[in-house]
């Protein structure tokens, strides 16, 4: 949460309007008060010819202040999601990707494998803007995938997605990895959505994020993140699924 | 000057399973919120600097 200081605006605002006020008042009682009704409306006339422009001038300052702190909010915001990506998320996983491939030992390797999993699966529940958001990295292995790893609200995930041709959603689902494709929904209530896209009955989500995990031609499985809010995620949450489903793939591809 | 890990010990603790991933991205964010600010202000403080003088010099 961005924090602002305190504005002193408001303070400046009302000295200048109590200066005024007092300057208008010295002016119209130095020649003693009113005597008759003309005078009296003559002096609330020109009061309110001095409130106006100063009320005007007081709300286009306060507007313009909240427009910048708006602005600086949405600047730091950005910053910071910028550095947790880059720094806090990119860089450790890279260096698992790096010791993957390293390891000489197939027990070893599977288990830093298993970690990559999670630490992706992790990272992108946190990273990516919805509220109680839910990552699942379904692996890809002879021809079904099912969940291997997952972060966030909720149940662990059941779903198995297979080649059956009952499986509607599931052949969907291979399609989109053997494609290479990634697919973002804002709202499956809202949209009219690709046969085998919709969600199972009784899912708890409103939008998701499924990328394709893959390196050169080896299918691996498929990245998702999913929140109960529609339109949870944005195109800069997307180019985070792509780029952690192509640093998890790049630890899961197999040496050839 | 600025030296200091690639990646750092907190990193390495999250990695190898040592720190929850809730621990470890509320620290983070909160690090990333701080500095963002910190450089967002002075980038902006920097501009209303430069903006002043160049008014200043323009006279």
């Amino acid at each position: 949460m961005v924090t602002t200081p305190r504005s002193r605006l408001r303070t400046y605002v009302l000295l200048e309007a109590g200066a005024v006020g007092l300057g208008y008042l010295v002016a119209v009682l130095r020649e003693g008060a009113p005597g008759s009704g003309g005078a009296w409306a003559l002096a609330v006339a020109g009061a309110v010819a001095v409130a106006v422009p100063l009320w005007v001038k007081s709300r286009r300052e306060l507007r313009q202040e909240a427009e910048t702190r708006s602005a600086e909010i949405v600047a730091i915001e950005t910053d910071a999601k910028l550095r947790l990506v880059v720094g806090d998320v990119v860089t450790p996983i890279a260096e698992v990707v790096g010791k993957v491939h390293q390891t000489a030992g197939k027990g070893e390797r599977e288990s830093l494998r298993g970690q990559l999993k999670q630490l992706v699966v992790e990272a992108v529940a946190s990273l990516c803007d919805g509220e109680r958001a839910r990552a699942v990295f379904f692996q890809l292995e002879r021809g079904e995938m099912r969940a291997a790893a997952w972060f966030g609200r909720g149940d662990p995930p059941t779903t198995v997605f297979t080649d059956d041709p009952a499986d509607r959603r599931g052949q969907e689902a291979l399609l989109l990895v053997g494609f290479h494709d990634y697919l973002l929904v804002d709202d499956v209530r809202a949209e009219e959505l690709p046969r085998g896209a919709e969600p199972r009955p009784g899912a708890g989500y409103r939008s998701f994020i499924s990328v394709a995990v893959f390196c050169g031609d080896q299918n691996l499985g498929m990245l998702s993140v999913d929140a109960p809010e529609p339109h949870a995620f944005d195109d800069t949450d997307l180019n985070v699924m792509r780029a952690m489903a192509q640093l998890l793939g790049a630890g899961l591809v197999d040496r050839r | 000057m600025m030296r200091g890990q690639v990646v750092p010990e907190e990193a390495r603790a999250w990695t190898a399973g040592l720190l929850l991933a809730t621990d470890y991205f509320a620290n983070a964010r909160r690090d990333a919120v701080a500095k963002a600010s910190a450089a967002i202000r002075g980038r902006l403080h920097r501009a209303r600097g430069a903006t002043t003088e160049d008014r200043g010099t323009s006279r």
